[in-house]
């Protein structure tokens, strides 16, 4: 299984964090992770990251329902900033709001909406679409 | 023997001695005899007269010379001439004709031949002894009375009274026609037969009086019966003659003297007498005498009469002047007289008397002169009551007159002829229709003044075809028609007729034509044919519906229009009568008009009225009548016209019955404003509803302002800036309003009314056009105070705001709950993986397999939950048009994988065209549902399949979703099929959910789902869906 470099997680449920991250690990799906805990968070990081000229992770597991800043607000921020590296955002949430689902399709660098739980199966999958890309 | 008379006469003629003899010898006759031959011997008459023979008997040559003569004697005589002693004297005795012996001195002479020998003798008688001479003179005497009694054709009887012998002559019996010999035996009786019973009774008297001495005759004049029956009148006279020794009557003698003819002649003599005195006395004809010599006056009864004067009274001479009036009259009768008697001559005039009683009579005087020895001495005459024949001319002569009057008055030509043709009367009206001057004029003259022509006005009338003609010669006018053309004047179109007039005799003595002026006649006659023709044309090719009644109301005629407009034909219509066709609301009245109008109370009428239509429906109609009445005012008939009003009435009706109701709308709507104005804006209309709702009053507002005034200037500017955009040209004020109306374009809005006090209000308001042949008269604004509605919206909206509101926390609550509450499940299904990871050997672990368990139980009922939320929320408008079939194939393709395994095929008979309204996530879910459902719940025993069909009806298209599998006991279970939780199988996958979300999933696309199964063999689950029409 072709590995992604850096996967990044953007949750605020250390819970699903960590399970996630349990799960990456089994599957050795990564190499490292990046961990922020709201959109806030995620966007500073990640501006000074790019300003930074650093590594951007090749994959962002975004959760929606975050405080301060929830996911759409980071995608919105974030999609605003130009990157060199193609960031693939897939957005994981519990809500299975066809609003959001609707939503999320707006958003060009959205490749999929997937609802939690993420099994391996999960995982799986999105590394073949991944690589596939 | 006219030999011997013929030598006698030679003799005599030759011997005057001869001749000198026989007038001295033969006095009484002479005979001569031819010795020779004694047979021949010619005896002249008288001899026989002299004896006593009658003329006849001489004259028919029946007495032979023996009859006189014996024979003895006659010879003697002979022998004495052929003796040489010729006796020139000798006495013959001859027979007399009684049978007594008469002797004649006789005187003979010789005839000799040439040879001096006697031939012959005659034998002259001269005269006769005295006894014979007695015997003759005797003998004459008889002869002289039987003569007497034969020339006066007296019958005689002779009757013995004692004995009854009754002796007749033959003259009595051939008074009464017959023979004497025919009345053979005579007797008594015979008298008694022949007469007259009455007479003969009063015979028998006389004759007893006779008998007594009393008379010296018996006369009588009676009747006796002739042989040819009839009656003859008879003198009959008679006398005793002689009587028996005892003074008794022996014998009668009598005459019977034929009076018949006097008799008769008497009779009818009385008979005339009498007829004239009554006719005298019935002509009043009196008679008169004068006697100049005596001066005396005689008047018969009659005369007195006329003059009224009494039977007894005695006219003096000077008197008689007196009776004739003073004047013309007494001088007439006194020239008359005069000339009478100077002149002798007569007169025969008319003129008055003066009766004694003082009355005028017109008398007609006759007067002869009677003269003798050149001297008038007598006039007699007649006088004769003419008063009344006098009285008659006078009446004739006034009805002439009357006549002439008449025929010059009259308007009718007259005109006669005489048998020749010539004219003898032209009353004046011919005179001066054939305009010729007025005097006589003959045939021929005629011409110069008109000519007759036939009723063409070209053709001449022939000489045959003249009227006046024609009737004298056939008795009629034939062509009564013709046109006379005078000179000068006008054509006249004459109708003529005549006839002949006949005399008493039968015979024609001319003819007489009336004419008529027709002309104007015939004029009027062509103009009352156009007028009727006209009319004719009039009635029957009318527009409305023309019909003549007589006075009972019987229809006499009807056009085809009035046919038309009642639905009955001509002849059914005539069947009925008016008010059988008259609506009967009408009938009361219509009777009580057609009353007024026989009565003649009215002659004209004008109403609306009510007919009925032959298929039963009513038909307005406007109703003339008017009456044509006779001469005596009395209706002839009624002609009406009746014109079909049905649409007018049926539009007029409803538009009153729109008007009404108008009218009960605007007053009734209280609540309602309706503004009504021209086309400028200025108010013509303000109901109740305005007056409510707007505080201002009609006269207030009706023609002084314009709506403007209730509304919102603001508004009014805003709507106008609205109206411009959109139609793309400026609008402003009053077209602000009716811009929309203008263009045919509804226009209901909400404005804002503002009251008279100030008080401002919401209502709905729509304005439209009032329209007049679709040119626009006006606006017409309805508003309606929708201040409550309005309210009541505000409270709606609210409570939807509410609503949604709570909606959307709800929804947002679901998904929080349902997001946060999955993400928990979410994370504790993931650490048990990776729990599990971490420690396989936990997996042995029941519990484990527990928690498994519950973390799954939790994560599905989250996952149903949601859905169900999910559902709830959906709104309609998201509904689009979906390629059944196409989803159909996709859920397929998801679930294959599953259907393989199973076995179970899935056959998809969907049309590929068909399109269903709906939302894909939820039609896609219900077709997996069903799908996983037919695959879940197949039959172990059997193949599997599971089969799709869609099919269209109506609005609908129904998608069959048809297994094979283990069926649902739906007598058991169909309540709680749809329900929530509910398992009707020990499948463990059965979760009980499935079927609520997807029959929920499915009304929220508007559809339904029905369910058709049986246990052990299948189900078919049929969903209708919306049908999207292409």
């Amino acid at each position: 299984m072709k590995k992604i470099d850096i996967a990044c997680i953007i949750d605020d449920d250390p819970i699903f964090v960590f399970g996630a991250k349990r799960i990456m690990q089994f599957a050795d799906f990564c190499t490292a992770f990046m961990i922020f805990h709201n959109g806030e968070e995620a966007l500073t990081n990640l501006k000074s990251i790019i300003e930074a000229k650093e590594k951007l992770p090749d994959m962002i597991l975004l959760d929606l329902n975050m405080p301060i800043m929830d996911g759409w607000q980071f995608l919105d921020e974030f999609t605003k900033i130009k990157t060199q590296k193609k960031v693939t955002i897939y957005i994981i949430t519990s809500s299975i709001d066809p609003a959001d689902v609707t939503r999320s399709k707006a958003y060009e660098s959205v490749n999929n909406y997937i609802v939690k739980p993420i099994t391996m199966e999960t995982l799986k999958r999105l590394l073949h679409e991944d690589v596939s890309q | 023997m006219s030999n011997l008379k013929h030598i006698l006469y030679t003799a005599v003629h030759e011997n005057e001695e001869l001749f000198n003899f026989i007038q001295d010898s033969a006095i009484n006759g002479f005979w001569l005899v031819e010795l020779a031959a004694p047979e021949k011997i010619y005896l002249n008459p008288k001899l026989y007269c002299t004896l006593g023979f009658s003329f006849e008997s001489i004259k028919s040559d029946s007495i032979s010379p023996l009859d006189i003569l014996n024979a003895k004697e006659f010879d003697k005589v002979l022998n004495t001439f052929k003796s040489k002693d010729f006796a020139s004297q000798l006495k013959i005795s001859y027979k007399h004709h009684s049978d007594n012996s008469i002797e004649f001195n006789c005187n003979a002479i010789a005839i000799k031949n040439l040879d001096a020998e006697i031939t012959h003798v005659l034998v002259g008688h001269m005269d006769c002894s005295s006894g014979s001479k007695k015997i003759l003179d005797y003998q004459e005497h008889v002869q002289r009375y039987e003569h007497i009694i034969e020339g006066t054709n007296i019958g005689t009887w002779e009757w013995n009274i004692q004995s009854g012998e009754t002796i007749f002559n033959e003259n009595w019996a051939k008074i009464l026609g017959y023979t004497l010999e025919e009345l053979q035996p005579i007797s008594e009786k015979t008298w008694e037969e022949l007469a007259h019973p009455e007479d003969h009774q009063t015979s028998i008297e006389l004759l007893d009086n006779h008998f007594k001495g009393n008379t010296d005759y018996f006369k009588i004049e009676s009747r006796f019966k002739h042989k040819n029956g009839n009656w003859i009148w008879v003198k009959d006279s008679g006398k005793v003659v002689s009587w028996t020794p005892d003074g008794k009557p022996e014998w009668m003698t009598g005459s019977h003297y034929d009076i018949t003819e006097q008799k008769e002649h008497g009779i009818l003599l009385e008979r005339y007498q009498d007829l004239l005195e009554r006719s005298n006395e019935t002509a009043s004809i009196g008679y008169w005498e004068v006697d100049l010599d005596k001066n005396e006056v005689f008047w018969s009864k009659v005369t007195k009469k006329i003059h009224e004067v009494p039977e007894d009274y005695e006219l003096l001479f000077d008197e008689a002047v007196n009776f004739f009036p003073l004047g013309k009259h007494r001088d007439v009768i006194l020239n008359s007289f005069k000339e009478a008697v100077e002149n002798g001559k007569n007169y025969d005039i008319e003129l008055e008397i003066i009766t004694a009683n003082g009355k005028l009579k017109w008398v007609r005087a006759i007067g002869i002169s009677d003269f003798k020895n050149g001297k008038c001495n007598r006039i007699y005459g007649l006088f004769q009551d003419i008063h009344i024949r006098k009285e008659a001319e006078r009446i004739n002569r006034e009805r002439q007159t009357l006549l002439e009057t008449i025929l010059d008055t009259i308007d009718v030509g007259i005109i006669s002829c005489d048998r020749e043709g010539n004219l003898s009367l032209f009353n004046k009206a011919t005179i001066d229709w054939h305009g010729i001057p007025i005097e006589t004029i003959g045939k021929k003259e005629s011409t110069d003044y008109y000519e007759l022509y036939k009723i063409d006005g070209e053709t001449p009338l022939s000489i045959e075809e003249l009227p006046l003609l024609q009737a004298m010669y056939t008795g009629e006018v034939t062509d009564g028609e013709f046109i006379i053309k005078p000179k000068v004047g006008e054509n006249r179109r004459i109708v003529a007729k005549g006839s002949q007039l006949v005399g008493e005799d039968g015979n024609v003595f001319g003819a007489v034509v009336s004419m008529q002026d027709i002309t104007i006649i015939k004029k009027t006659e062509e103009q009352l044919r156009i007028s009727e023709a006209a009319f004719r044309g009039n009635f029957e090719n009318a527009a409305i519906g023309m019909a003549i009644l007589n006075e009972r109301c019987d229809w006499l005629e009807v056009n085809d229009q009035l046919s038309a407009i009642l639905g009955y034909s001509k002849k059914e219509l005539l069947q009925l009568s008016i008010f059988q066709v008259t609506h009967k609301d009408d009938l009361t009245a219509d009777i009580t008009l057609m009353k007024e109008f026989i009565n003649g109370e009215k002659s004209v009428l004008n109403k609306e009225s009510r007919f009925l239509h032959k298929d039963g429906h009513v038909v307005y109609v406007i109703l003339s009548v008017s009456v044509v009445k006779n001469d005596d005012g009395k209706p002839l008939y009624f002609i009406s016209q009746i014109t079909d009003i049905t649409p007018r009435k049926i539009a007029a009706q409803k538009l009153q019955e729109t008007l009404a109701k108008l009218e009960a709308i605007l007053d009734s709507s209280t609540h309602v404003s309706i503004i009504g104005t021209d086309v400028d804006g200025n108010i013509t209309t303000f109901n109740k509803g305005a007056e409510n709702l707007l505080g201002y009053s009609k006269e207030e507002m009706v023609d002084n302002q314009t709506p403007a005034l209730v509304h919102l200037r603001s508004e009014i500017i805003a709507r106008g800036k609205e109206l411009s955009k959109e139609l793309k040209e400026p609008v402003e004020k009053f077209e602000v309003f009716t811009a929309m109306a203008k263009r045919g374009l509804h226009d209901t809005r909400e404005w804002t009314y503002v009251r008279k006090d100030g008080v401002q209000f919401p209502v709905q308001l729509t304005i439209t056009p009032v329209r007049d042949n679709k040119e626009i008269i006006g606006y017409l604004g309805v508003a309606a105070e929708i201040s409550e509605l309005k309210n009541v919206e505000k409270e709606i909206k609210s409570l939807l705001d509410v609503t949604k509101d709570q909606n959307e926390r709800l929804k947002n609550f679901a998904h929080i709950v349902s997001h946060n509450l999955r993400s928990h499940s979410g994370n504790f299904a993931m650490l048990l993986e990776l729990f599990l990871q971490d420690y396989p050997d936990a997996q042995e672990n029941e519990i484990m397999d527990m928690l498994k368990l519950a973390s799954e139980n939790l994560k599905e009922t989250i996952a149903h939950l949601n859905e169900v939320v999910l559902i709830n929320t959906s709104l309609d408008e998201n509904l689009h048009p979906i390629n059944l079939n196409s989803s159909v194939k996709h859920s397929i393709k998801n679930i294959a994988g599953i259907a393989n395994d199973a076995e179970v095929k899935i056959i998809n008979n969907v049309d590929p065209q068909l399109k269903i309204l709906g939302l894909p996530a939820y039609l896609d879910s219900i077709i997996l549902n069903f799908l996983t459902n037919g695959i879940k719940y197949r039959s172990e025993e059997r193949e599997s399949f599971v089969k799709l069909d869609a099919v269209k009806e109506g609005n609908y298209v129904i998608l069959s979703i048809e297994d094979n599998g283990l069926g649902i006991d739906l007598k058991k279970h169909r309540e709680k099929l749809f329900g929530m939780y509910k398992t009707f199988h020990k499948n463990k996958d059965s979760r009980g959910i499935g079927l609520f979300i997807t029959k929920n999933q499915i009304e929220s696309l508007g559809g339904k789902i029905e369910i058709e199964s049986e246990v052990d063999k299948g189900t078919t689950f049929k969903i209708y869906f919306k049908y999207e029409e292409n």
